[in-house]
């Protein structure tokens, strides 16, 4: 098993599995090199958030063993900064706080050994009784079975025939370590420790400490995620559909009894219905904002239910519910100001999840103006679901009167044969979508051009534009433009 | 005060539509009692539109619920000083060479009048707000309908929301979706072709909830037998100086209105305050054949 990462273009092994590094394989190493050594080993690119989550996963199995599981520092560090790629796969660990729970299991060499054999002898396993002696044991200690360090007299002599790397100490540092010839833990140990962070960075006594028990350290601990789901087996099957309907309704209440029960409210709900001939149909209800609520729940499923078209009998509905945020209590204010906006009240989560259902969350908007003299750059349309957007206050943005600017912009402008004169004069004759419209008076021309702080790009990719405000005939507004590198006309907006 | 409409055939009523108001649950009196309080409104056998018409000729209709234009002529042709709320209204636009179906600048104004009548009528407000009732929404549906969001005003802006349906169905339902909402008090709506059946509940729906809907329609549909309470026509007006002009007709209203009613008007922006717009009414120039008028104004 290999898995890639591109460095520089090149396919480059980031991981490989023991076999492969038997076989002769090195992470770093070129692609087709490690090929050539393990032919016929399974290639897939790295993706280090899958590790991550896998890991994670690993880690809240653990929770049989303590309450307490952790993962390392760096890892979560990387996995809030997105800088996985980076985080060596010696941080890829998992702890176990044991305090209190050898009892449990006897001894605590037998505790060890039965994680040992939880992970069927995979995991290197070192049971100390600081964090950094543990790190450093089960990382730098020679594998096999468990290392056990229970007396905190017993860390020193255990570390010291170690590397330094084992202390986590960043490597800068380690490498002015190595320049005076310090190799392994024991040689730190009887040095004073203030000269050790002048010259060497605080880190490295800091590490020291922290595995030797004069600092605490922090664990950074996994939870368990709670499953929201409800799912009912039926015998003999459903051929009803009023009955099929009234269960899935009555699986819904139970999903939503539980959310409310832990103070939770779901985003997304997954309905399956596997009828008896194996067949499922699913249906996704990706709501805008969550909800906890069965009243609007159902408003917004109902229409969805009564589309489906049951066929055969129903063997098992499944209704899990996921993108689990915790319920926000609501209060309404005791003396309410009539100008005050309350921008995310529960009626418009609810108008905004009936809308994001039935037609689609992009289809949904509010309307922000934007700093920029160019028409359609001056606005831009957001999904109501971001809530960001939606209340921001445009101060300063130019505001224009119905005189300057159009009742109605086009989607885009529309290119117009027209009759004038050049250079500049506006138009006497249009010809837009087929019809021939006479001008007869107008306003302008009113030069439009990209932004100066754009910087060139900006002035090469936008084209000034002429805009003219002309009334055609039947006595109707345009706004039209001449593009002034092209000389080409458009229609862009009118006064409708 | 509650009411309760009331007819003889009171059960089919009661069915086909949602009567505006009902009397506190519980107290069972009878009927000719509440008559006699003044409660109850004796109304004659009627299908569902005349009743519709009661409704709307209610003398009791505060100034605050209706969409004013803010010109006393307009508003005056209209029995109840305005477009009434909890209404259909339809907008059709003349333009004369069949290129754009939809008017967007008059319903901007009324949607800038129904806001600024929402905010700064105190008590109705205050009422709404402290019976825990949300902020006025307005709903666009249709890109046709949309507006230009920089003219305007911010108050405006930020209670705007803007739907896209993708095709006629969903257009309607996103119509009638609106109308139930409690947050959205204003629909303005690029309409597809409606028949009476739809556009009566759609009233209906608009008259439960007290929500307005301005619908956008296509000039062919004018001649359609529809239950909205008014029908204008807009069509643009050539203009001497360089203002767009537009013809203005109340084609239909119910409750006793002057049908037929015409007027010029433009749309100006105050020179203190760039925000407000407000309509003006042009003096009535009966010209016929205002082309020719305006030839004369070329380009030199």
């Amino acid at each position: 098993m290999l898995l890639t990462s591109t460095v520089a273009n090149h396919l480059v092994v980031a991981r490989c599995c023991a076999s492969a590094i038997h076989a002769g394989v090195r992470p770093g190493m070129a692609l087709p090199l490690a090929v050539a050594f393990s032919p016929g080993a399974y290639v897939e690119p790295f993706d280090p958030v899958r590790d991550c989550r896998a890991l994670y996963k690993l880690a809240v199995r653990c929770l049989e063993f303590s309450p307490l599981v952790g993962l390392d520092h760096e890892l979560f560090v990387g996995r809030s900064q997105g800088t996985l790629q980076d985080v060596r796969p010696l941080h890829y660990g998992i702890t176990i706080d044991l305090t209190g729970t050898e009892k449990l299991h006897g001894d605590i060499t037998k505790l060890a050994l039965h994680i040992h054999g939880f992970f069927k002898g995979t995991a290197a396993i070192a049971v100390a009784p600081t964090l950094g002696a543990a790190w450093a044991l089960s990382r730098y200690s020679v594998a096999g079975a468990p290392r056990i360090v229970i007396n905190t007299q017993e860390i020193v002599p255990a570390l010291s025939p170690l590397p330094l790397a084992a202390l986590r100490i960043p490597a800068p540092s380690l490498e002015l370590l190595r320049d005076v010839g310090m190799t392994s833990i024991g040689d730190l140990t009887y040095l004073p420790r203030y000269t050790l962070a002048q010259r060497f960075g605080k880190f490295v006594t800091y590490r020291l400490e922290q595995a030797f028990g004069d600092i605490e350290e922090r664990l950074h601990t996994v939870e368990e995620t709670k499953r929201y789901n409800a799912s009912r087996i039926f015998e003999p099957p459903l051929t009803h559909r009023k009955s099929i309907v009234i269960s899935i309704h009555s699986l819904f209440q139970a999903v939503i009894n539980k959310l409310k029960n832990n103070k939770r409210s779901a985003k997304y709900f997954h309905l399956a219905i596997q009828d008896t001939a194996k067949a499922v149909i699913y249906r996704e209800f990706a709501l805008a904002s969550a909800t906890d609520d069965i009243g609007h729940l159902s408003t917004i499923i109902e229409p969805i239910i009564d589309g489906m078209n049951f066929s055969g009998e129903i063997r098992e509905i499944t209704i899990t519910a996921r993108q689990i945020e915790a319920t926000r209590s609501e209060q309404k204010s005791l003396s309410p100001s009539p100008h005050k906006e309350e921008p995310d009240s529960r009626e418009k989560k609810e108008l905004l999840n009936a809308f994001s259902v039935r037609i689609g969350k992009e289809r949904l908007l509010f309307a922000k103006l934007n700093q920029s003299y160019i028409p359609e750059k001056s606005f831009s349309y957001h999904s109501a679901s971001d809530a960001a957007n939606t209340m921001s206050v445009h101060e300063s943005i130019p505001h224009y009167t119905l005189h300057e600017r159009p009742s109605y912009l086009l989607a885009d402008p529309e290119e117009i044969t027209t009759i004038s004169m050049l250079p500049d004069k506006p138009p006497s004759f249009i010809q837009w979508r087929g019809k021939k419209l006479k001008i007869l008076t107008g306003i302008g021309p009113e030069r439009i051009s990209p932004e100066w702080w754009g910087g060139n790009l900006a002035k090469e990719a936008g084209v000034t534009r002429d805009y003219f405000k002309v009334q055609d005939e039947c006595g109707r507004w345009l706004w039209v433009f001449r593009d002034q590198t092209t000389h080409t006309w458009f229609l862009h907006g009118m006064w409708v | 005060m509650k009411t309760i409409l009331y007819s003889n055939n009171f059960k089919d009523l009661e069915c086909q539509s949602s009567p505006p108001c009902v009397t506190s649950p519980g107290v069972a009196r009878s009927l000719n009692e509440l008559i006699s309080e003044g409660i109850v409104w004796q109304g004659e056998s009627t299908p569902v539109d005349n009743l519709w018409e009661t409704c709307s000729q209610r003398p009791q209709r505060q100034r605050s619920e209706v969409i004013p234009f803010n010109v006393e002529e307009i508003d005056g042709a209209l029995s109840v000083g305005g477009l009434a709320c909890g209404a259909l209204h339809e907008f059709y636009y003349k333009d004369p060479s069949r290129n754009v179906a939809t008017s967007v600048a008059l319903p901007t104004l009324l949607a800038r009048n129904a806001i600024d009548a929402y905010y700064t009528s105190p008590t109705s407000a205050w009422d709404r707000v402290a019976s825990g009732a949300p902020p006025f929404f307005i709903a666009w549906i249709g890109r046709r309908s949309w507006p230009t969001p920089f003219s305007l005003p911010q108050r405006l802006l930020s209670s705007c929301l803007f739907i896209d349906p993708p095709n006629e169905k969903l257009t309607l339902w996103a119509i009638e979706t609106a109308l139930r909402s409690p947050l959205i008090k204003l629909v303005i709506a690029d309409c597809p072709r409606l028949p009476l059946k739809t556009t009566r509940r759609l009233s209906l729906r608009a008259h439960a909830n007290g929500t307005t809907a301005i619908l956008l329609r296509s000039l062919k549909d004018l001649t359609m037998p529809s239950s909205s309470a008014t029908k204008w026509v807009l069509s643009p007006r050539p203009s001497s100086d360089l203002h767009p002009m537009w013809n203005l007709t109340l084609e239909r209203s119910k409750g006793g209105a002057v049908p037929h009613a015409s007027w010029a008007i433009s749309l100006e922006n105050d020179y203190e305050d760039r925000e407000t717009l407000s309509l003006r009414l042009l003096p009535r120039v009966v010209d016929t054949d205002h082309q020719e008028r305006f030839k004369v104004q070329r380009f030199g």
